[in-house]
């Protein structure tokens, strides 16, 4: 993300949110301070959670199956949307080996000119 | 499990690959910036030219097992030392790998070989991972990186010369999340104006 999004796109209207949490049910906090280097970018913003709600939360506007989490899911909103209540629905959901469509497998490359695309306002 | 990184780890998902992505050398807040010496590296050599100075540099990027999505960063250095031979090392940050040596370093017409080793949960202790490179028309180091499931390209560019600070990737401040999310919540409204990507992934 930090190689192929954000040094690419010199734009102060994109911003992430990073949910660091407990896919593998061992990460513990320390692990996540640790991987906020992997996107240090100051537009970034990097948060831990100990449990698994809010991946449960975004599980069904991920499109994935009940029962699943949106662990190693990525997504991308363009300007004007709020959140009210559940999450919104993104305009770009991919992934990272979740039942989804491989269509959506995450490729930085794509994300990065749907990123362009978002703030172009297309 | 698979064999297709240095830890015996895949190089998944997770964040290495991602996030990481890589991390490096022209990101904002970098201790290098991209070096401007790239055309004078790219210089075709000679068929049999064994000269190993024009692959001396400080090397950064990724090995490519899946292009965009599951990419190994790494920092290689490449010197030569005061008998001519080339010498070097290799960072990996997501495998805690900094200044690992390189070992059996060599140049051939146009190509350089170098190698490291390290314990892999698949292949044991000590096993081998080699780059077999060259330079492209970009001044680019690219080639493949051998592993025993089979050969990955790797490009890495030249953001210095050997000896030059390598890239720090600072650490962010991290928040708690209360379970949930509201804080999420209110960063991402207060963000309105802006694209969001929200990004759920495991530290490890």
């Amino acid at each position: 993300m930090q190689r192929h999004v954000f040094q690419r796109i010199d734009d102060e209207r994109l911003t992430a949110y990073v949910v660091w949490g407990p896919m593998l049910d061992e990460e513990t906090r320390p692990d996540a301070v640790e991987a906020t280097r992997y996107l240090e970018d100051p537009r970034s913003r990097h948060f831990w959670t100990d449990a698994d709600r809010v991946a449960e939360r975004f599980r069904e506007v991920t499109g994935l199956p009940e029962g699943e989490l949106a662990w190693d899911t990525f997504l991308l909103y363009p300007p004007g949307v709020t959140w009210n209540g559940e999450p919104p629905e993104p305009a770009v959901v991919m992934h990272v080996d979740k039942p989804l469509p491989d269509e959506q497998k995450l490729d930085a490359h794509a994300l990065r000119e749907r990123v362009r695309e978002a703030l172009a306002g297309e | 499990m698979t064999d297709r990184d240095p830890s015996g780890r895949t190089p998944s998902p997770s964040l290495a690959a991602l996030l990481a992505a890589a991390l490096l050398a022209v990101a904002a807040g970098c201790a290098t910036a991209p070096s401007p010496e790239r055309d004078a590296a790219a210089a075709a050599p000679e068929p049999g030219d064994t000269d190993p100075r024009r692959f001396a540099g400080l090397w950064d990027g990724a090995i490519h097992y899946v292009p965009g999505s599951a990419e190994l960063e790494a920092t290689v250095e490449l010197g030569v030392d005061a008998e001519g031979r080339l010498a070097g090392t290799i960072d990996m940050p997501p495998f805690d790998m900094l200044y690992h040596p390189l070992e059996d370093l060599r140049v051939e017409g146009a190509q350089v070989f170098f190698s490291y080793r390290r314990d892999s949960e698949v292949r044991g202790p000590n096993a081998l991972f080699a780059f077999e490179g060259r330079l492209d028309e970009d001044g680019d180091l690219v080639g493949e990186f051998l592993e025993s499931r089979g050969r990955i390209p790797f490009r890495f560019e030249r953001i210095g010369d050997p000896g030059d600070p390598r890239p720090v990737l600072e650490r962010r401040p991290l928040a708690d999340l209360s379970p949930e999310g509201g804080e999420l919540v209110q960063a991402f409204n207060e963000d309105e104006d802006k694209a969001r990507l929200v990004l759920l992934l495991s530290p490890t």
